[in-house]
């Protein structure tokens, strides 16, 4: 899938070595300054019409990453390409133009839309904003996009609290979508979902990549929806990225302990019939000569002390694993 | 139930008194000032005078409609200035946070801690008695409470994914106050600001009480108070109409406020139809 894009092509997005650190004023009376270390020089690329996850627990940093992209958080160093020109700091594209680059779908559906807005206003006001006058044009615009969503025009009127979490999303994707973005950010875009709406919505974003030629960074935990949408798997842990690759060399071999521990996680039926046993790993193969793999004890970072040098090395196509070089 | 009665009482006093207002000179004949006869002076009602006469022989019925003007343009125009207020200052602190946040605070809290009544006692006696510098100095000293809940509805509602999406939309800081944040907070706000109007109109009559608010002969609810205070064992019926009058907008813009609050709550809405 990712293979559609020719290797001579400038990823669409490029991040790189991206730093966010949040200063935590210290205890009472205390001088000292900390800074919690939250992405911890996190490098990717995306490119056009692919899929990119990003998978880690909760505070690893992935949301943070999401939203340095979308422009909600400023980086502490670092920067962010769009087709080769940076879109963060001072060289900054202007407000208007940087809504049309990437756009957001938010994962509580509950809270994304404006309890006191129609539906038309919240998809309407933004195209108002970016210089579409005539009425006509905002209204057939609107209707377009609630139908692409799988929502009649009609249903415009209501107001959002008239719609279950299914169809909220859907609006939100619909807003996501009304300025013709070229990269979406989906965070968790299924998780607040009922387990009977989610397949529905996945299948929507699917569609919606192939028909408007979208690229997606899907922030996501649920490995099940990962592995079904995504084109490459970044996994993420303690502000760095630990494993990334093409999704099949993610989920078929598992290099990195803490990926391993990940895709341990999901129940496979058929193991669970043939052997009873719930979690299968997989032997890990060795990590590469003279490395070991960082960091080794997955279980207890500490947020304020910067990580140990490692590098992200290849080990085959498209598939780096973080590892420590082992001095000589 | 609950929300029909408080909706259906509450409008019904408010609109008694602000149709008391605006008919006065259709309601009663009578000139509220003018038309003094001291040989009238203290009669009890009756047909002629139905409210009774105070010292002055002026019609007390007349006084109380015609002073029914001065408490709603005092309720209204200054809970007008203190929501403006406080809603400016209190989205923005909590909006843009920082320096210009610990500013407001500091400032919510200094008029927090003196007593809104000397300071309105303060800057009238600065400009001098009257209904202008009235309106001012309780439209300068009731802000904090509807600032203190702009800022902390602000704070929670910042961090939600619409307000997310209008920035990440372009919608600039402005706008998004306007649009996104100012909507959702409406339904306490306008409870405060009703509260305040009955506040205002009990301020009011507290100043006029003191001389300090409008002054006679014009009539006003607290200054009728003061006139009556002298009388208050001969002719109580002096006292007791514009007290009720005060009692009564007070209770009805109190329960207006309960009212329209859960008529505005979106939810409400769909749970009724």
């Amino acid at each position: 899938m990712s293979g559609q894009t020719m290797a001579t092509e400038p990823p669409l997005l490029e991040i790189n070595d991206l730093h966010v650190h949040f200063p935590v004023s210290g205890a009472l009376f205390s001088r000292r300054k900390q800074a919690l270390r939250a992405v911890n020089g996190v490098s990717l690329h995306l490119n056009k019409g692919e899929c990119l996850s990003i998978v880690g627990e909760s505070g690893c940093g992935k949301s943070t990453t999401a939203l340095s992209v979308i422009g909600l958080q400023a980086p502490t160093s670092g920067d962010i390409l769009f087709e080769g020109k940076s879109i963060i700091g001072a060289n900054a594209p202007p407000r208007m133009e940087r809504a049309r680059i990437a756009q957001m779908v938010f994962q509580d559906p509950y809270a994304s839309l404006n309890p006191r807005q129609t539906v038309h206003r919240s998809l309407a006001e933004p195209l108002r904003l970016h210089g579409t006058k005539s009425r006509s044009e905002i209204d057939d615009r609107v209707a377009e996009m609630l139908r692409r969503v799988g929502l009649t025009p009609e249903q415009a009127t209501r107001f959002p609290h008239e719609f279950s979490g299914g169809q909220r999303q859907r609006i939100g994707i619909a807003r996501a979508l009304i300025l013709d973005p070229h990269i979406i950010m989906l965070d968790e875009p299924v998780s607040a979902l009922d387990v009977s709406i989610r397949a529905q919505i996945i299948n929507l974003l699917l569609d919606l990549k192939e028909q408007l030629s979208l690229s997606y960074i899907m922030i996501s935990h649920d490995l099940g929806v990962v592995e079904h949408m995504s084109d490459r798997v970044a996994v993420m842990y303690f502000g760095q990225i630990v494993e990334i690759g093409h999704w099949d060399a993610i989920f078929s071999s598992p290099t990195h302990p803490y990926t391993r521990k990940l895709i341990s996680t999901i129940p496979d039926p058929d193991a669970i019939l043939q052997t009873g046993v719930k979690a299968v790993l997989r032997n890990a193969p060795p990590p590469p000569q003279g490395y070991r793999f960082y960091p080794q004890d997955i279980t207890n970072p500490d947020v304020y002390a910067a990580p140990a040098p490692s590098e992200l090395i290849s080990i085959s196509e498209d598939h780096q694993v973080r590892c420590q070089r082992l001095s000589a | 139930m609950r929300i029909q009665f408080n909706l259906i009482v509450g409008g019904f006093l408010t609109a008694l008194v602000i149709l008391a207002g605006l008919f006065a000179p259709w309601l009663s004949h009578l000139d509220p000032v003018l038309d003094a006869d001291l040989m009238n002076a203290e009669l009890p009602p009756d047909w002629t005078f139905w409210f009774g006469t105070d010292a002055q022989g002026r019609d007390i019925y007349t006084r109380v409609l015609y002073g029914a003007r001065i408490s709603l343009t005092v309720g209204i125009v200054s809970q007008l200035i203190n929501t403006v207020i406080g809603l400016a200052l209190g989205i923005s602190a909590g909006y843009f946070g920082g320096w210009w946040d610990d500013l407001v605070n500091g400032l919510t809290n200094v008029m927090l801690a003196i007593p809104s009544l000397i300071f309105a006692i303060a800057i009238i006696a600065i400009l001098g008695p009257g209904l202008p510098s009235l309106l001012i100095a309780l439209g300068l000293t009731n802000w904090s409470w509807t600032c203190r809940i702009a800022r902390s509805s602000t704070l929670s509602l910042k961090g939600l994914g619409y307000v997310q999406a209008a920035k990440t939309l372009g919608y600039g800081n402005i706008r998004i106050m306007i649009t996104q944040l100012l909507p959702n907070m409406m339904g306490p706000i306008l409870v405060i600001g009703t509260l305040g109007m009955g506040g205002a109109v009990l301020s009011e009559a507290a100043l006029s009480f003191l001389g300090l608010g409008i002054r006679p002969p014009f009539p006003s609810w607290g200054s009728m108070l003061t006139d009556a205070r002298e009388l208050i064992v001969i002719a109580p019926w002096a006292a007791i109409f514009p007290g009720l009058a005060i009692f009564l907008s007070v209770l009805g813009f109190n329960l207006l406020g309960d009212g329209l609050r859960d008529m505005l709550d979106p939810h409400m809405r769909i749970r009724r139809a």
